[in-house]
This record gives C-alpha cells, structure tokens and sequence, in this order.
C-alpha cells in the first residue's frame, strides 16, 4: 500500500471536481491511499502569488509542507502548479539555510517550524515510479483501444527540469507510457509542449497560446486532450467554450485521470463528463452516448 | 543598445532587485538570445523577449518596468527560458523578481493582487461557490475543509496598492 497525503489545492476541488472524483475513485484500485489532512492551504499560486511576493510565496509553501511533515507523510497532489510551488519550495529550503532560516522565523509566529522531513510528487510521476505501468494496465477493465490522445504536458511538470526531477523537459515519454498503459493511443503533434497560456496577463493572448494547441493535436489526428494540470484543463476548456476553436477542429478535454477511470470501467457520469463544456463523444464514454 | 556593445552596468537598479532575487543572475548574462527562441510570450506579445529583460535590468533601464502594464507583466512563467539559458541566468526568476520589486512600489496589476488577497483572506484562490457544493456532492466528494486563515493572516501582510486600494 502507498500512502500519500493528498494535497488538492484551490482549482480541482473548487472548480474542477471532476478531476478529484476520477482520482479518488481511481487510487484506492491501484492500493494508492490518498490521506485527507487538515490544514492545507492554497500551495500557493507559482505564477501570480509568486509575483506578488517571493518570500510570502515560500513561507506559505513550507507552512504547507509542515502540515504533511506532522502527519509523517510525503505529499501527492494532481496539479502542476501545486508541484511545482511545493517541490521548488522543498529544493530551496533543502539547499539554502539562509532561506529555511528566514521562514523558519516567520513560521514561528504559528508554532510551526520547517525541517524538510516530506517530500512532494505529482501523482502521474507517483503512477509511473511507485504504482508501475504494469499494475495500471492489469487494471484496466474497458478496453479503450484505439482512442487517440493528445498529451498535453504542460510546463510545471516538467519544469525547471532540476527541480521538477521527471522527466526530459525536451523529449518526455512519462505522459505518453500512463497513456498506452490504459490501452489508449498517444499521439504526438508540434505543440504538444507548449505554455497553455494560462499564466500571461493579457486580454488576448492566452487565448491564443491555448487556440494553437487545441489545433495543432487536432490536426495531429487525437480524439481528445489529455492532461494532468487543472490549469491547463482550465484554459482548453474555456476557450473552447468561448467559441474561439471552430466547431469542427474541437477536442474534449480529459484529465489523465478521468482516462484511467474510463479504462478502469467507471462511467462518464462517475467521472463528471456532464460537466465539461466540451461534451465528450460517445466513444469516450459520455454520460449522454451511454443513455 | 545592440548586444555586441559593452554594457555599462547599473549597479544601483541592480543592487535595489537584489533583495528580491531567489535564484539567477543577471551578471552572467552575454545576450545570446538562447532564452526567446522558444519563449511562448515572445512569440505572442510584440516587443517582449526574456534577453531584452536581462539587458534592461543590467542597463538599469527602470522607464520600461515601471508601469503596471509594462511588458515583464506579460510573461507566463512557463520556465523554458531556465531550460535553455547555458549561463543560469534564470530569466523567468529574475522577471519575477523584477515583478515584487514593482509591487513593494505599489505598482501591482488588479488581477495579481485579487490573488494574494484570496489566499490571504480565503486561503484559496478560488472562492467556494453553491454550483461547485452541488457539483461535489453529485460526484459523492466530501465538503472542502475551511482553510486556517487565522495562520495566513499572521503570516502574510497586507497588500499596499497605493490610492487604487481604498474602495
Ligand atoms: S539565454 Fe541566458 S545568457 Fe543568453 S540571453 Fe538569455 S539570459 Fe542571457
Ligand atoms: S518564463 Fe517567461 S520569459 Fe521565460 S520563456 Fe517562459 S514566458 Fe518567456
């Protein structure tokens, strides 16, 4: 049994459920226990809080941190941005004692002191290095063979590369192997690594940067999008919604996830396809092709 | 400046981010430009490159920070610039550096300080909502815990905006 502490954050409980329902129906079938603590708050934000305050940014993550040190338990979370906050976090505080110092007095004004006894892991790495490919594919009930997926890697994922420690930011395999393990086809097209967009301040751009990528993997031939980072679900999802991708050139958008859940036999409806605004096809397994 | 120029590095700009800088240097920066080839901004946003930051920051060229539209705004922090500088300049680190030094100055857009307040009155950056409740509970998930804003609160001071703050 793997026991983790599970670290949602702010976007899957609060805006995405669905991404949460797939993982916690999906784990306990792979003797993942997901471990709910008390006191977790947002990561915070890598992009946005960051900017505000560097230094907020790091006391608030390693207050996080001494949450999942009290429990004795290393933390799993199912966001990019909520790895990368912590796991940059835990490489400063781990290689800089003059920054643990600094925290560690601010921490002290609640009691709490940083000591760096957990660690952080997105759970398609914990799947891939802890869980194994082979027991996923022995999970699989519902063949889904012959769905054709674009990865969609995102970047805090993968990067910085020394600190996020996964995979070759440059070629990466890690979401491409969870893909196949499930029976389904990965498919690679240009913009399969590219920023979503959802971290640029601007009225337009954004949009765009997430517009190229919905294309670029449909013209690559994928059926949907699959991802492991609700910001980037965010972004494929709304621009979709908002009519900036033609009809015809649209892909649903699937959490890693929500996949694993399809293939394990869970139906749409488990998995919250009602909830997409962009419906997901029969094929896939929608609650509206399965009535 | 044209990069083939020597620099004549300003020391006091430098000097006044330095408190802000976590990781990178802007001193090992030669201009190569290995930073903006893949930088998905400079792609997007007319003007804008990672390089062009460095030299501004080393020129100590302050007109084109600030300002809460300035282009180091437009940056998505993807962190592909860290990847590809062979100096380990950190681009993206030092843009974020640059970004708290115009906060401390009161020149923070909207939407980032929007942010800093949630998780500092909420702990979270989104606000819960009744659509969300139903949501989780047709999906049989349990209720969000509240998040310890007592703790946030003492640990994270409050934002200054300037005037634009009092409403
Ligand atoms: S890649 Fe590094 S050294 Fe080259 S211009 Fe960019 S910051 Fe400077
Ligand atoms: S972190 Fe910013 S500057 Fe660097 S490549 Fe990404 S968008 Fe460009």
């Amino acid at each position: 049994m793997i026991r983790k502490a599970f670290f949602l954050g702010c976007m899957i409980p609060l805006k995405y459920p669905q991404i949460e329902a797939a993982v916690r129906l999906t784990m306990p079938r792979l003797d993942v226990e997901l471990v709910d603590l008390e006191g977790f708050t947002c990561c915070p934000d890598p992009i946005f809080f960051k900017s505000v305050d560097q230094f907020a940014w790091l006391t608030v993550a390693a207050r996080n941190l001494t949450v999942a040190e009290s429990a004795g338990l290393d933390i799993a979370t199912a966001c990019s941005g909520c790895t990368t906050t912590l796991a940059e976090a835990l490489h400063l505080l781990k290689t800089r004692p003059d920054l643990v110092k600094e925290v560690n007095s601010r921490l002290a004004s609640i009691g709490r002191s940083f000591a760096g006894a957990t660690n952080v892991r997105h759970l398609a790495t914990i799947l891939r290095d802890e869980v194994g490919l082979d027991r996923i594919t022995a999970a699989v009930k519902t063949k889904i063979d012959g769905v054709k997926v674009a990865v969609h890697y995102g970047c805090h994922l993968l990067k910085p590369s020394e600190v996020a420690m996964v995979d070759d930011p440059d070629f990466p395999e890690l979401q491409e192997k969870l893909v196949a393990a499930v029976g389904a086809e990965p498919v690679r097209y240009p913009h399969a690594l590219k920023c979503c967009g959802k971290g640029c301040i601007d009225r337009t751009v954004p949009a765009a940067m997430a517009v190229e990528i919905v294309e670029s993997a449909k013209a690559g031939g994928a059926d949907a999008l699959c991802l492991v980072c609700p910001s980037c679900f965010d972004s494929f999802e709304l621009v979709q919604a908002t009519g900036k991708v033609k009809k015809e050139k649209q892909l649903p958008v699937l959490s890693y996830f929500q996949l694993l859940g399809l293939a394990m036999g869970f139906s749409g409806e488990q998995l919250g396809f009602q909830f997409h605004r962009v419906p997901v096809p029969p094929g896939l397994g929608s609650v509206r092709g399965k009535r | 400046m044209e990069p083939s120029e020597n620099i004549q590095v300003d020391f006091d700009l430098a000097a006044e981010l330095a408190p802000f800088v976590i990781g990178g240097s802007a001193y090992a920066c030669f201009q190569c430009g290995a930073c903006v080839a893949e930088c998905p901004t400079a792609a997007h946003v007319e003007g804008f490159s990672p390089r062009k930051v460095v030299l501004q920051i080393l020129l100590g060229d302050r007109e084109s920070f600030e300002s809460e539209d300035a282009l180091v705004w437009k940056c998505s922090s993807c962190f592909t610039c860290l990847e590809r500088c062979p100096q380990g300049v950190r681009p993206g680190e030092l843009i974020a550096a640059v970004r708290n030094w115009l906060v401390k100055k009161a020149l923070v857009p909207k939407q980032l300080a929007d942010i800093y307040n949630a998780v500092r009155k909420e702990g979270r950056t989104v606000p819960r909502s009744s659509a969300i409740d139903r949501r989780r509970k047709e999906l049989g998930l349990p209720v969000v815990p509240d998040a310890p804003v007592d703790e946030l609160k003492s640990l994270l001071p409050q934002l200054d905006r300037g005037k634009k703050e009092k409403k």
